[in-house]
């Protein structure tokens, strides 16, 4: 008989909602987190859509260590001294599980995981998984960690984006530098007071915001902004391979958005108190591994379920989801006795039936899009740019005919490419 | 972590944009990369670590090209991989924040080893 009825690697947000599944379902389940404490590892923009968390957790609410509700959407195209900006907030953007809320994960997956241990998961922390124990067949049949060896009839990988087990568990090779970008973040403190102030937002409401354009200094990425209840998150996820090319080395841009006028005014007099960097997976899709095989299942950024779309980046919601879903099969596979690949195959069906599934099939062709036009990044934020001086600058000389003033501006990218990015952009949504 | 001085001072601010890479090494660091002003081990001190000085659970290959290595100078969040104005490189895993990035990037060039930290090693965020 194995050592567990289920081994979960990671406690991230896949992880320990996957365990908290098993073990509601009385499955004997241990967790495995190399973080001396569960969290210590992860970091996020901080942004969660609450639908997944209410449906593992409904009172959620009043426990979860969320830190301010996102009111105020905005979306800033910026060049080296300009700033164009959409702003804005809605009631439906308020309606509890359509919310959002800024987290930060040492904290939140602190209480993620509290909450699989209440319902009787078991944790070993500080040590990594190593490898993975195979049967003659190829079938997953435990973990190796440090000296150990331990046995389980199901295998959950929840261990991120950086997974280092999903080649062997179902033959997922590293995935490009073009299909991934490396996401930086400073955490910046500040007063609650003046953050409310700063954002023009109720207590306890704050803003998200991302800078497309000189924030990444017209590389393929852009910056982004979560209000905390007393931080602010502040960072840059930009694709890796297009780095490759940059003048600025990722830390001098982020250090440059944080002089950008625009932005600058927003952080003034706060305090750095921690400097991060996590890899966020943009190939979508086409770049998912298979999902099972025999004696185990992948949750979460392992099998990189994680869409970036520039105004948006989402993970936790589809992680958490998965999470529950893997958990939930895997206890009927358990009860039926059957962990081989085609026992678990109600999980990738539950996917494919959820939004998880549904929606990386939907942004599919994003990565593409935004890979096939650069001109967001550096052409449409100094359009909006020279329009805007257009519109807004009076020095004092006749003012021209928008019409005529406005022509030579769009000359530059063109029509025809407008046209032709603006179809793209609709069809890739 | 102690605040070390930033050795990627290569700047020529007139030099041309584009890459010199078939110019010459020398001329390449020099335009590749412009001159920062940011110090990142700075905030790297801030960071709350529990450093492994035993292992090293980064390597890379010996002699890894420049070409490759100028990779990791510009897509490592923590501002690992240097290059000083006499083209020399450097790398110290001690603030890694272990993003895996640098795998991606060189893992099959000049990356000879990604593994996680030893137990209980490594980034330890109080926020994330
Ligand atoms: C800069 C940035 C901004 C983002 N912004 C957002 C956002 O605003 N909204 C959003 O929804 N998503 C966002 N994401 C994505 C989101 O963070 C991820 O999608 C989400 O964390 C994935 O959850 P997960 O459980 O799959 O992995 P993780 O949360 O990364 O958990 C993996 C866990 O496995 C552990 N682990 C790894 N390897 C091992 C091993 N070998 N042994 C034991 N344990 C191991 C890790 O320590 C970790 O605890 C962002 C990501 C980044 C980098
Ligand atoms: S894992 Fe990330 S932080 Fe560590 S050296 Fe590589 S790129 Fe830098």
């Amino acid at each position: 008989m194995a050592d567990f009825d289920a081994i979960v690697v990671g406690s991230g947000c896949a992880g320990a909602v996957a365990a908290h599944e098993l073990a509601s379902a009385q499955k004997n389940t241990l967790v495995i987190e190399r973080g001396e404490r569960n969290g210590a590892k992860n970091m996020s923009g901080g942004r969660l859509y609450t639908h997944s968390l209410a449906a593992v957790f409904p009172e959620y609410k009043t426990e979860a260590p969320l830190e301010r509700r996102i009111a105020h959407e905005r979306l800033s195209f910026i060049t080296d001294d300009a700033c164009t900006t959409v702003d804005f907030s809605s009631g439906q953007m308020l309606v509890p599980n359509s919310d959002s809320y800024s987290v930060l994960r040492a904290e939140f997956d602190e209480w993620l995981s509290s909450k699989a241990e209440s319902a009787g998961a078991e944790y070993i922390n500080g040590i990594a998984v190593e490898g993975l124990l195979k049967d003659d067949s190829g079938r997953v049949i435990g973990v190796r960690a440090g000296d150990d060896e331990i046995s389980a009839d199901i295998v959950i990988l929840a261990d991120g984006v950086n997974s280092l087990l999903s080649k062997e568990a179902v033959g997922f090779k590293a995935p490009l530098p073009s299909t991934m970008a490396v996401g930086i973040k400073q955490v910046i403190e500040l007063p609650e007071a003046v953050i409310s102030d700063r954002l023009l937002s109720q207590d306890g409401d704050g803003a998200a915001w991302l800078f497309v354009g000189d924030a990444t200094h017209g590389h393929i990425g852009g910056g982004f902004m979560y209000t905390n209840r007393a931080s602010i998150s502040l960072g840059l996820v930009a694709t890796i391979s297009d780095l490759f090319t940059a003048k600025r080395p990722i830390y001098q841009m982020l250090e440059d958005l944080k002089a950008h006028s625009a932005v600058a005014p927003l952080i003034k007099g706060g305090k750095v108190v921690e400097h991060s960097g996590h890899m966020v997976p943009e190939g979508g899709l086409k770049m998912m591994p298979p999902l099972t095989a025999d004696g185990v299942m992948l949750a979460g950024e392992s099998a990189m379920m994680c869409i970036n779309l520039g105004y948006m980046v989402r993970g936790m919601d589809y992680a958490i989801a998965a999470g529950m879903h893997a958990g939930r099969a895997a206890a009927a596979a358990l009860n039926k006795g059957d962990t081989s690949a085609a026992g678990l195959a109600d999980y990738q069906k539950a996917l494919e039936d959820s939004f998880v599934l549904q929606d990386l099939r939907q942004f599919s062709g994003f990565p593409h899009f935004m890979e096939s036009t650069t001109r967001l990044f550096k052409e449409y934020p100094q359009m909006l740019s020279d329009v805007m001086n257009t519109l807004f600058v009076v020095d004092g000389r006749p003012v021209a005919p928008l019409k005529k003033s406005l022509k030579p501006i769009v000359k530059q990218v063109g029509l025809i490419n407008m046209l032709k990015d603006v179809r793209g952009g609709i069809k890739a949504l | 972590m102690s605040a070390k001085s930033n050795t990627i001072t290569v700047a020529n601010e007139n030099s041309s944009n584009d890459f010199g890479l078939e110019k010459g090494l020398k001329t390449a660091i020099v335009t590749a990369i412009d001159s920062l002003t940011v110090n990142t081990d700075e905030y790297l001190a801030l960071n709350k670590y529990e450093v492994d000085e035993a292992n090293a659970h980064i390597e890379l290959i010996d002699n890894p090209s420049e070409e490759e290595f100028l990779k990791l100078v510009r897509v490592c969040p923590a501002a690992l991989y240097k290059i000083d104005a006499e083209g020399k490189q450097s790398f110290d895993y001690a603030g890694c924040l272990e993003c895996g990035t640098c795998r991606i990037a060189c893992g099959d060039t000049i990356i000879a080893k990604w593994e996680n930290p030893q137990p209980t090693m490594g980034i330890i965020y109080r926020y994330g």
